[in-house]
């Protein structure tokens, strides 16, 4: 018990961050069928909005607020300009999309400088459980950003823009045919997504060092959260997130950390290889 | 019925998909060199049926005989490797081919003479070197039609040949057919009446996934059962 | 509609097109003769320099020999290329065997090592039925990991700063230390490699691989084992990046995880599509073109070049989807009936 309830608690952390990411690549993926590989550049962007806010003088819950709001609006505008375009071509997103996460990492750097940044979060020390001490600041991060996934799932629920979300993703041509403006639906579905990433990159930036290189590391998880979890359901980005993030936390504590990500991604392949769409696909 | 093993042996076959059956407990038997013609309305599950037989959808229960091997449960390319050809309802060839290069893939050995002779069966000799996907519709019928027979199969499933194909080129296309009696067992789905009655084999009809009439064609075209499912529809 | 199957074939008719000289073999010959005549021409800087370009040129052969052939694109393929190389130098470097014998055994271990992951993997997601951009993707997060491994275990590998000290390529009784050696064995293995390729995949074999693109499964009913011939393709691919990489490796002198890295393994996607993918020849070209373009930028800045590339990338979609080549072609056939059009 005495390593169980940590060990538990660093899963949930990282389960939730991988939540975040992989929610809004996967409403992407099950929608437009793309594969967007600037996703991870989201992350970034929202952890290096707090780096600017502390940097002028501002406090953490600005930037908590602020991130999303430009991860949202970044989002969007890439969608509109670039990712409609050729949203047909799977292919061509991916090699339009790694090309701008390039420029993207190139210019961060460029502006930020090449030094990893340091950020402050709230809620420093720890809280006792028992004999256990554990960050209260991951604590924090695990209950928001469940907050965050609980009030997500109960929008797309219950929302206007939710209901034509769900519907186009079953079929779209059944969804046009009923009135849903399908550049509309896509483009708001790609801004969330962002938003959701950049809100995963402002609550990870106090844990570690804030480079522009850091989106990479999550990208690939997250896509192995939506290829083994299944794309474009709520459960199967659940069901992948618990998965990947479990395993690698559990992982870590027996082997060094890149062979318990080499693990987790061998594990990944042979789930694949059985169930190609996922666990719970749409 | 002969006492030689039947070619093709379909026993209790069904295949459901999820709370519909599309094909219900069908047993039949094909002959060596034996020429079949599968009729019946829309979503009567000919298609299904064929699919079953080539490996491209596993049966729901039953099982399917060739020759002595059980077919039911290998994968298509096996089968297509036991001697089992097939063609599509949509013409599928390899439109960024020749017609020519089509053959070459298809053929089941590198025997140029194979491949000639194919060409001119299907009246392709002009067209070799264009690629496939500019060919007219009948030309890629014919194509396929061609590609299927380059593989030597010992059963060929046509699934409705004559889509798409004029009244002359349709009654070449029954001519060919019964050339191929005694050396290929032929199973063909077909909706053009005039080209099942110029073929005049025995006929299977279904409907609804079960075999309603089995016999002669002119036997078939008498039959009440048959007439009122059709004509009820036509 | 006129004879029957088994009438005999005695027409006289011509047998199917014997294989011509393609005009991407004869461009093939014309380089490899250009290129043998470099050393002549050229000090041992230059040839130094074009020794490890030609290794990268077979390398996006490789590359080539899969993505160009089956159409999937394989965006990790830096792995392979770094497998090789550091196949090589932990071999030579790290364990102690005769060094008459070691680079040897370095790129038999390289080739192997390359071929066995592109094996697994390859195994696993193909026999899954798992194409397209799912296959690219696989292949993106097998590049990450591959390096992280590369620089985390540095017992093994001398994690971010590499292994220094890998030896000149050698065989029993001929060394290939010489910058002109060292060079013509480069170019002996691209040429052999090119020549192959050409010759198999101008035949039956290109077909096959064509027709499982345009439709696999088709194929299938044909009775091809389509999925046993991708991985084929595949490791191919993979053991020919491998054996680029082994052999930089000792024209080098050090392995450094930059050579398992993303970024290269995005490059060499540059190289072919500026090449023509598909055309075999085109991305060793489009190797040496490219390589000279980003020696120029990378010396200007260091985030040139990534902008550079990740610019390209979005050119090549927006304008020029079909690689270089195409794109002019078509432009000069539009110029050339813009002028002799009507008025």
């Amino acid at each position: 018990m005495q390593l169980a309830l940590p060990m538990l608690l660093n899963a949930l952390t990282l389960i939730s961050i991988l939540l975040m990411v992989a929610m809004g690549l996967a409403i992407i993926f099950g929608l437009m069928n793309i594969i967007n590989l600037a996703h991870g550049e989201f992350v970034t962007i929202g952890a290096f909005t707090l780096v600017a806010v502390q940097a002028a003088g501002g406090d953490f819950w600005l930037g908590l607020i602020l991130a999303p709001i430009v991860g949202y609006l970044f989002g969007l505008v890439l969608e509109r300009v670039l990712i409609s375009r050729i949203a047909q071509n799977p292919l061509h997103v991916i090699l339009v999309t790694w090309g701008l996460s390039l420029i993207i990492q190139q210019a961060l750097q460029l502006l930020f400088g090449p030094e990893p940044q340091r950020v402050t979060g709230p809620f420093p020390g720890s809280v006792t459980f028992g004999h256990i001490q554990y960050p209260a600041y991951r604590l924090f991060l695990i209950a928001f950003a469940l907050a965050t996934f609980a009030l997500v799932i109960v929008a797309l629920r219950r929302s206007r823009f939710g209901l034509d979300l769900r519907a186009s993703i079953q079929s779209a041509e059944i969804a046009s045919v009923m009135g849903v403006d399908p550049g509309k639906t896509n483009a708001r579905a790609f801004a969330l997504g962002a938003a959701l990433a950049a809100l995963a990159g402002v609550l990870l930036a106090p844990l570690t060092a804030v480079t522009a290189f850091m989106g990479v590391n999550y990208l690939a998880r997250s896509f192995f959260v939506v290829l083994v979890g299944g794309a474009g359901t709520i459960g199967g980005v659940a069901a992948g997130s618990t998965i990947i993030g479990g395993l690698e936390t559990f992982l870590t504590y027996q082997i060094p950390p890149t062979v318990a990500q080499a693990a987790v991604l061998g594990l990944a392949i042979v789930i694949l290889r059985f169930r190609p769409r996922g666990i719970l696909p749409a | 019925m002969s006492t030689a093993l039947p070619m093709l042996k379909l026993s209790n076959v069904s295949r459901s998909f999820g709370a519909f059956k599309a094909v219900c407990d069908v047993s039949e038997e094909f002959a060596p060199g034996e020429i079949i013609t599968i009729i019946g309305p829309n979503g009567a599950g000919k298609s299904t049926l064929l699919n079953m037989i080539c490996g491209t959808l596993p049966v729901s229960s039953g099982t399917i005989t060739y020759g002595h091997r059980r077919l039911s449960g290998l994968s298509g390319d096996r089968i297509a490797r036991l001697g089992i050809a097939r063609k599509f309802q949509v013409p599928s060839v390899f439109g960024s081919l020749t017609v020519l290069e089509n053959l070459m893939v298809s053929a089941v050995s590198r025997d140029s003479d194979l491949i000639e002779r194919t060409i001119d069966l299907v009246d392709l000799y002009g067209d070799r070197h264009v690629r496939a996907a500019d060919l007219p519709h009948g030309k890629k019928q014919w194509l396929e039609i061609g590609m299927a027979l380059s593989m030597q199969p010992k059963v060929l499933l046509l699934d409705e040949p004559t889509a798409g194909l004029s009244v002359e080129e349709t009654r070449a296309t029954a001519r060919f057919l019964k050339d191929l009696e005694g050396k290929v067992t032929v199973i063909v789905i077909e909706h053009d009446m005039a080209f099942v009655r110029d073929l005049a084999a025995r006929t299977i009809v279904l409907h609804h996934g079960r075999v309603i009439a089995s016999g002669n064609y002119t036997d078939i075209e008498d039959n009440e059962l048959v007439r009122d499912v059709y004509l009820g529809r036509r | 509609m006129t004879h029957a199957l088994e009438q005999a074939g005695a027409s006289g008719k011509a047998a199917p097109t014997a294989r011509r000289l393609r005009p991407a073999s004869i461009v093939a010959i014309v380089l490899v003769v250009l290129l043998a005549l470099m050393p002549f021409v050229a000090e041992d800087y230059t040839v130094s320099n074009y020794r490890d370009v030609l290794l990268l040129a077979l390398f996006a052969l490789g590359l080539d020999l899969f993505w160009g052939k089956t159409g999937i694109l394989s965006f990790g393929h830096a792995t392979f290329f770094g497998l090789g190389a550091y196949g090589m130098a932990i071999t030579t470097v790290r364990f102690g065997i005769d060094p008459a014998w070691a680079p040897l055994a370095g790129l038999a271990l390289g080739v192997v090592l390359a071929a066995a992951v592109a094996f697994v993997v390859g195994f696993f997601i193909l026999y899954g039925g798992v194409r397209g951009a799912y296959f690219t993707i696989v292949t993106l997060a097998l590049a990450m990991i591959a390096n992280q491994i590369a620089v985390g275990w540095s017992k093994v590998t001398g994690g971010d700063s590499g292994l220094i000290g890998v030896p000149p390529f050698s065989v029993p009784g001929i060394s290939f230390a010489e910058p002109v050696a060292g060079f013509y064995l480069a170019l002996g293995l691209l040429s052999v490699c090119l020549f192959m390729s050409l010759w198999i995949l101008n035949g039956r074999t290109g077909l096959v691989l064509a027709a499982i693109r345009d439709d696999e499964i088709k194929a299938r009913t044909l009775g091809y084992r389509t999925q046993f011939i991708l991985l084929a393709t595949f490791c191919t691919s993979a053991a020919m990046a491998g054996l680029a990489g082994a052999i930089y490796a000792t024209g080098t002198g050090f392995v450094a995880p930059d050579l398992i890295a993303l970024l290269l393994s995005t490059e060499v996607i540059v190289w072919v599509a500026v090449g023509g993918s598909g055309t075999l020849v085109g991305p060793v070209i489009g190797t040496i073109l490219v390589w000279q373009l980003q020696e120029r930028i990378s010396s200007i800045s260091y985030a040139a070049w990534p902008i550079a590339i990740g610019t390209f990338f979005i050119l090549l979609v927006l304008v020029f989807p079909d690689g270089i080549p195409a794109y002019l072609v078509r432009l000069a056939r539009r110029l050339r009936a813009g002028k002799g059009g009507k008025s």
